[in-house]
């Protein structure tokens, strides 16, 4: 049988862009090049798509950092490497390659043949929904969630709301603009005594390592015009919700394959991570670092299926997770966050992770009976050939 | 024969790796050739390594009596080549790497033709005189690689023309986009405080509506053009620019592109002296900028600097405000209560009368007097005044801009950018309010003060003395004055440390801090200050 060519896409115009390097580099170690012929495609900060030979050993090899390294060396790296496109048209079954001029090339030589379109990016135009309308667009199979799940995945408030409905729990919560911003008086008589102070402040749509910091806990409504003025450096919508000492963060990952999948929980322990989170004596800001943890880079501070927690709850996280998959309609794996009021008992949606940096493999690694990251990409590989299939089922013809 | 062509191909490929290295200077004097000519002879950057073959080939020439054998050529060649690896890539090495636009390549270019003449030359010349006088070879040669410096500042010469027309079209294009895209104009000069303010006005205008501004310290008519002409994007309502002033007339010609219809002007100080002659000519080139707003346009003007106050005066305006802290003359912003806080500091600030309490995590007086002079623009505009404080209050350090870091036990100010008397002397004041068991400072002194620098640097050292505990004296620049600043002011010399470069000056640093120390980093100056131990040429 012939290997399918799998595009690994990855960095982008996102502050997130050295994360998914590393989500790049993990999954492209992990693939079974028996069946799959993995083709590394990184996208710059500035948003043109490179692909050739020396980038794939530069990926596996430990240079791999001078991929987003200084100007000068990524200057040399870039005369190395074709840019490719993705044409929004369907029926041309790959990257093009561009001539110098920037003008796609024609011929059989210009063709990067795609199968599987497989993003690793995080955070804006690469998770939110934008790469995936291209990817519709261009007709190939691609992995992970369609555009529609991708971009409410992004915005904490939609998700939370569409949840909501769906019978799954979250805090209360405030949207607020940036314009609000312009009239302070009526915003802050807007959000006075909605939600009991201490508050927790938090962009809206970027990726959970953006913009917290230990700003983001307010313990008087006064100091909040700054707060927010910090997380709107960042995005144009900032959450307001409450900020509980007694919440405990446990997150699980699901993904469908050819049956779904949902993973061992993890409970992030913060130990000296962020100095906020250790003045505040409170996980919470795990937030902060979550995906630098995801990295690799904090190992040591996971614990997974904690013994502390009733594995009731633990079971009702799963249940959860599986519920929020379905809600939005997911596809491939995602990473569903939640809070876990000790004190209340009580389990509320936090966030969900459309694209979870490193594939949160390392918590199917720890389920129990558990799964490899191989095993895990194959299976996102398989339910990313069986939608597309699905998709070219649809009648596209109908007569008025 | 065949040697000889070897040696001279090895010749080119020297001088091809060789000139990127001057190209690296010659762009930092802005392709200025009597200031990157002055820069080479203050520094002594004169050619050593081919020159050395030179004498050495010319040495063996002499010994064996004139007699060119190929192998003289041979092992001049190899020499050439190895001299060639030798050189580091400007691309990738030193402080401020060199940056390969159209411009450098076009300067490369004519600069390989002229040389390329030069070298075919030498061949036919040694050629000719065979084996004859072939000790001149050897001299033509040194005196081909001693002359790289000026080929250089002639091919820009030869290109000058060119070059004219191609940026006159520039000015024109971006011109063309200010007129389309029509913000709000706002030209920020002065000789210190215009970066910081800039940099603040931008964070306070920018929460409340799309504002265009300028990249890292780009305050030139090219960089300014470049900046437009590649990011400025309709629906910018407001656009920040920062207005340097090297000379009389440069200001203005900035002015006539992007036609501001509000002003700041920070301070008018002694900043450039050496290349204005005098402090009138500074005002003067500042005052080009209060002359080109419009007759209803605005001003706001640093109260506390009477030149500024001058300024406002000579031209006078629809809206003209002052902002400062000294209250003997009338202001409209000024900051009253700071206490200091350990994150920075809290004020109060009364705009029109108006108190409003404010917070921030800038640290230094001179950072307080650019928050006035944004927070005065951004009201002036209709802005909210909480709002804008807000803003302030969430602001991070400017960085290198006296931005405050502590590691550790280690707390390290980091004012490293083009320093200047008053930044100088708030950091001063900032270190010695600073926690710490020991004051460190580590400083080149300051530059570009003409006639002043020497007093200035003294005066320095001598405030200094009373705050510091240890000072580390980067370079020879102002070595003595600031030496003899601190003794003045009662330093023992055991605690002065001196080192030639940057680099062996931080390897130190690095090596006596201990926790608790305090740091401050003073005026990181550019490669062309230490080029000399930087880079071996």
């Amino acid at each position: 049988m012939q290997r399918k060519n799998i595009a690994i896409l990855f960095g982008g115009r996102s502050v997130e862009h050295e994360i998914s390097v590393i989500t790049a580099r993990e999954a492209l170690g992990a693939v079974d090049t028996l069946r799959y012929n993995p083709i590394p495609v990184y996208v710059t900060r500035e948003g043109r798509w490179m692909c050739g030979p020396v980038l794939r050993d530069l990926m596996l090899g430990d240079n791999y950092r001078r991929i987003f390294a200084r100007d000068a060396v990524k200057t040399q790296l870039e005369a190395l490497l074709d840019e490719v496109v993705l044409l929004p048209k369907p029926g041309v079954g790959g990257l093009v390659k561009l001539g110098r001029n920037g003008v796609p090339l024609s011929g059989k030589k210009a063709l990067v043949p795609v199968d599987v379109l497989f993003p690793a990016f995080h955070g804006t135009y690469g998770e939110d929904g934008c790469m995936q309308g291209l990817f519709e667009l261009s007709d190939i199979a691609y992995a992970g969630c369609n555009p529609l799940a991708s971009s409410i995945g992004m915005h904490k408030h939609l998700a939370k709301g569409l949840l909501l409905a769906g019978g799954v729990d979250s805090l209360p919560g405030l949207l607020v603009h940036k314009d609000e911003m312009k009239n302070l008086d009526a915003l802050m008589r807007r959000i006075a005594g909605k939600i009991p102070t201490p508050l927790f402040v938090k962009p809206c749509n970027l990726g959970s390592s953006v913009g917290i910091s230990e700003i983001s806990i307010v313990n008087s409504e006064e100091r909040l015009p700054e707060t927010l003025s910090y997380v709107f450096r960042y995005d144009e919508s900032a959450i307001i919700e409450p900020y509980l000492t007694t919440l405990r963060e446990l997150q699980v990952a699901v993904c469908e394959g050819k049956t779904i999948h949902v993973s061992a929980v993890e409970a992030p322990k913060v130990k000296g991570v962020n100095t906020a989170a250790a003045k505040y004596g409170t996980n919470m800001l795990n937030a902060g670092t979550k995906n630098v943890r995801d990295a690799g880079l904090f190992s040591s501070s996971r614990e997974f299926d904690p013994q502390d927690v009733d594995p009731a709850v633990l079971d009702l996280v799963r249940c959860s997770g599986k519920r929020v998959y379905d809600i939005l309609g997911c596809g491939g794996v995602v990473r569903v966050d939640f809070f876990y009021d000790t004190k209340a008992n009580k389990l509320y949606f936090n966030e969900i992770n459309t694209l979870p940096g490193s594939l949160s493999y390392f918590l199917y690694e720890r389920r129990d009976p558990p799964m490899l990251f191989t095993v895990l990409i194959d299976e996102i590989i398989h339910s990313a050939l069986r939608c597309h299939a699905q998709r070219d089922n649809f009648n596209r013809t109908y007569v008025f | 024969m065949f040697f000889l062509i070897l040696m001279l191909a090895a010749v080119l490929f020297w001088g091809n790796r060789r000139i990127l290295r001057y190209m690296q200077f010659f762009q930092q004097e802005e392709y200025d050739g009597a200031r990157f000519l002055a820069w080479l002879a203050r520094n002594r950057a004169f050619d050593t390594r081919a020159s050395l073959v030179c004498a050495i080939v010319l040495l063996v020439d002499i010994l064996c009596k004139g007699a060119v054998s190929p192998w003289e050529y041979l092992l001049a060649g190899l020499a050439l080549v190895c001299m060639g690896f030798l050189e580091e890539d400007p691309t990738r090495h030193g402080k401020i790497l060199l940056k390969i636009t159209d411009r450098v390549r076009r300067i490369h270019y004519v600069f390989l033709a002229l040389f390329l003449v030069q070298v075919i030359l030498l061949g036919m010349d040694a050629h000719a005189c065979g084996r004859g006088c072939s000790w001149a070879v050897w001299c033509l040669l040194f005196l081909v690689v001693q002359a790289m410096p000026l080929i250089l500042v002639l091919s820009n010469m030869f290109l000058m023309p060119f070059e004219k027309r191609l940026q006159g079209s520039y000015v024109a294009e971006a011109a063309e986009v200010v007129r389309r895209v029509h913000p709000l104009v706002v030209g920020i000069t002065g000789s210190y405080g215009k970066t910081s303010t800039k940099t603040i006005l931008n964070d306070m205008l920018s929460a409340a509506e799309p504002t265009f501004t300028l990249g890292r310290s780009i305050n030139t008519l090219m960089g300014i053009t470049r900046e437009i002409r590649t990011r400025m994007k309709y629906g910018q309502r407001y656009a920040v620019i920062e207005m340097g002033a090297y000379q009389r007339g440069s200001i203005k010609n900035v002015c006539a592109l992007i036609r501001p219809q509000a002003a700041i002007v920070t301070a008018v100080g002694i900043m450039h002296l050496e290349r204005f002659g005098s402090q009138e000519n500074i005002f003067l080139a500042k005052s080009e900028l209060a002359q080109a707003v419009p007759a209803n346009g605005i001003l706001v003007m640093n109260g506390d600097d009477a030149l500024v106050r001058r300024m406002a005066k000579e031209n006078p305006k629809a809206q003209v405000y002052f902002y400062g802290f000294d209250r003997s003359a009338p202001l409209d912003c000024w900051m009253d209560k700071i206490v200091p806080t350990p994150t920075g500091s809290e004020f109060s600030i009364f705009w029109k009368g108006v108190e409003y309490r404010g917070r921030t995590s800038l640290s230094g007086k001179h950072m307080l007097s650019n928050i006035m002079a944004a927070f005065s623009m951004a009201c002036v505009l209709g802005q909210d005044p909480r709002h804008m404080l807000a803003v302030v209050a969430s602001l991070e350090g400017v960085e290198n801009r006296l931005q405050v870091k502590r590691t550790g036990g280690l707390t390290e100010l980091r004012d490293a950018f083009n320093s200047n008397p008053v930044g100088f002397a708030s950091a001063l004041d900032e270190l010695s309010r600073a926690k710490a068991s020991r004051r460190i400072l580590i400083t080149p002194g300051m530059v570009e003060l003409g006639t002043q620098q020497a007093v200035a640097n003294g005066a320095m050292g001598q405030k200094a003395a009373s705050v510091c505990d240890e000072v580390i004296v980067v370079g020879k620049t102002n070595r003595e004055s600031l030496v003899a600043g601190l003794l003045k002011g009662g330093f023992k010399n055991e605690h002065i440390h001196l080192y030639d470069n940057r680099t062996a000056a931080f390897d130190f640093l690095r090596k006596m801090q201990q926790d608790g120390d305090a740091i401050l980093i003073e005026n990181d100056l550019p490669d062309l200050y230490e080029a000399k131990t930087a880079a071996n040429f």
